[in-house]
């Protein structure tokens, strides 16, 4: 397992709780595991649902390693520069993504990007480490090497 | 619907900037201003239902309410949390209560005090989520407070209908136009496209100008039984009806529709309980943190085609003399931001005729819609001047 880069965009004030409905997530996540919760039945859930909508079942989530590679769907670019939680000095990527699995979420990139993300743009998950926690950003290298450029 | 209930009564408190009164301190200003523009004593009140405001952390009114402000025996107090959606509902539980025989006069209750002293408004909205579950994960991903989920919003909005990023000025433009003539209005003066433009991103694509103005205050409206509604200082406003819809907001495979899935059918429900449809109103309030949102209920409501809307605000359709005036104080970008207060009051100054330059001449009938979380949450509260059919 690679070390986790240190976090270039937030502070550690911005960490995560580890306590649930994130604590599964978080403990793969320190191990560079994403793992997201499915119903019995294999449908992805939210972190906390308790019953999936597609078949009605309600036991306990089960937690699977997902694959990293992600597609965007959305992005915006933060201008406002929070300095309770936020440490970079300029405007920040956020991306929402949906992993192959159909989990989406919201991440930003594991360093400052050269490029703006795209609807449709292939990306990789890595982690980096805020506080005590990792926490899943968007690899730019990987990222880089895939698009032609814009 | 009967016309059990009617609105006698409003208490409007907007601090000034150097003014950092706490929540109840303003409430009960509210409250007193509320009674004396009903004609009542606070003796007369025996209901207290209050707005939840789950954005503070510290200060906030709580049922204690009743104690501080030595309200006696009450036969209703209750605190309710709807997101945004909360002070419309509130008034119609009001109705409810009040058409059932469990009180006459009952205060519905909003007060927030965000705004602290070398805290601007970003830094205090910025922690909303906390750090736990979903929004915590946003959060450590830089996803910080409301305004970066609605430019989330439009990012989809702009990418999947044929609106572009300057409807989002046309309609800071037009609220703006409509605060010149609202006392409680933050800034009162024409906004230029230069100056729009000159605006900085917060969350691109949303600018600062897109945004709502948070302040510090508090509102308190009277609901009671139509025949005492007529004794204070203004016409009763009746409550004509009123619906609610929530959906999921999933974050995942089979994924949710970004769109304000239904806010129509609340308004076209809320309407319908007076025989009433979207032709029948005159002026629209719309609970609108970001210009985003009027685009989208204009659209959802059917006073425009998909993404359509900017287009309708910029041939003058939402203002002065327009087909439906919309957000027509200014409205939470242009005015001032206390959550779903703001449109019910304009919509309830409309139908005094007590907006003065901003008066839209001839307003009877007012709908007010809420929206809540991240466009999960919809209400329509449909104000009548005349005893609901």
């Amino acid at each position: 397992m690679k070390a986790a880069l240190e976090d270039w965009l937030v502070l550690d004030a911005a960490a995560p709780s580890t306590d649930e409905p994130l604590r599964t997530f978080l403990d793969g996540a320190a191990l560079g595991d994403l793992r997201l919760p499915f119903c019995t039945n294999g449908h992805p859930l939210d972190f906390d649902q308790g019953r999936c909508e597609q078949d009605g079942s309600s036991d306990p989530p089960v937690w699977e390693s997902v694959p990293s590679q992600a597609t965007v769907i959305a992005s915006i670019v933060m201008h406002r520069i929070e300095k309770t939680f936020v440490k970079a000095l300029v405007p920040y990527p956020v991306i929402e993504v949906e992993l192959v699995s159909g989990h989406r979420l919201y991440v930003s990139t594991d360093r400052e990007p050269a490029l703006s993300y795209q609807t449709g743009d292939e990306v990789k998950l890595t982690f980096v480490s805020v506080g005590e926690t990792r926490i899943p950003r968007i690899q730019v290298e990987e990222h880089n090497e895939n698009r032609s450029g814009q | 619907m009967t016309a059990a209930a009617a609105i006698s009564g409003v208490g409007l408190v907007v601090a000034e900037r150097d003014d950092f009164s706490t929540a109840t301190t303003l409430a009960l200003r509210a409250i007193d201003e509320a009674c004396a523009d009903a004609g009542i004593a606070i003796g007369d009140i025996d209901g207290l239902l209050l707005n939840h405001n789950e954005l503070l952390a510290d200060d906030k009114v709580t049922l204690d309410i009743g104690r501080q402000g030595a309200f006696g025996e009450l036969r209703l107090l209750y605190e309710l949390n709807a997101k945004g959606t909360t002070f419309s509902v509130l008034i119609d539980l009001a109705r409810q209560a009040i058409a059932a025989g469990r009180a006459n006069t009952v205060v519905v209750l909003f007060a927030d005090a965000a705004m602290r002293p070398g805290v601007g408004s970003g830094a205090a909205f910025a922690a909303m989520g906390g750090s736990r579950g979903q929004r915590g994960l946003e959060r450590s991903g830089g996803m910080l407070g409301a305004v970066a989920a609605y430019a989330f919003l439009a990012a989809h909005y702009l990418q999947e209908t044929p609106a572009t990023a300057d409807d989002l000025r046309a309609v800071a433009v037009a609220q703006r136009e409509w605060a010149k003539g609202n006392t409680f209005a933050r800034t009162r003066t024409t906004l230029t496209n230069d100056e729009y433009l000159a605006s900085p991103f917060v969350a691109e694509p949303l600018r600062r100008l897109d945004c709502a103005r948070p302040v510090n205050g508090a509102a308190a409206v009277i609901v009671t039984t139509a025949d005492r509604a007529g004794s204070g200082r203004h016409r009763a406003v009746h409550i004509a009806g009123a619906a609610q819809r929530s959906i999921e907001r999933r974050r995942h495979a089979p994924v949710s529709p970004w769109e304000p899935v239904g806010a129509a059918e609340a308004f076209a429900d809320a309407l319908g309980q007076s025989g009433m449809t979207a032709a029948d109103v005159n002026v629209l309030q719309v609970y609108d943190p970001f210009t985003l949102v009027p685009l989208i209920l204009l659209e959802a409501f059917g006073y425009a085609e998909r993404g359509g809307a900017g287009d309708f605000v910029r041939a003058g359709q939402t203002g002065p003399g327009g087909s439906i005036p919309t957000n027509t104080g200014g409205g939470q970008v242009s005015s001032y931001y206390l959550q779903g207060v703001t449109p019910v009051i304009e919509a309830i100054t409309q139908l005094r005729g007590t907006g003065g330059a901003r008066q839209v001449i001839d307003a009877s009938v007012a709908a007010i819609a809420a929206v809540g979380g991240r466009l999960e949450h919809h209400s329509t509260l449909v104000l009548d001047l005349e005893v609901p059919r």
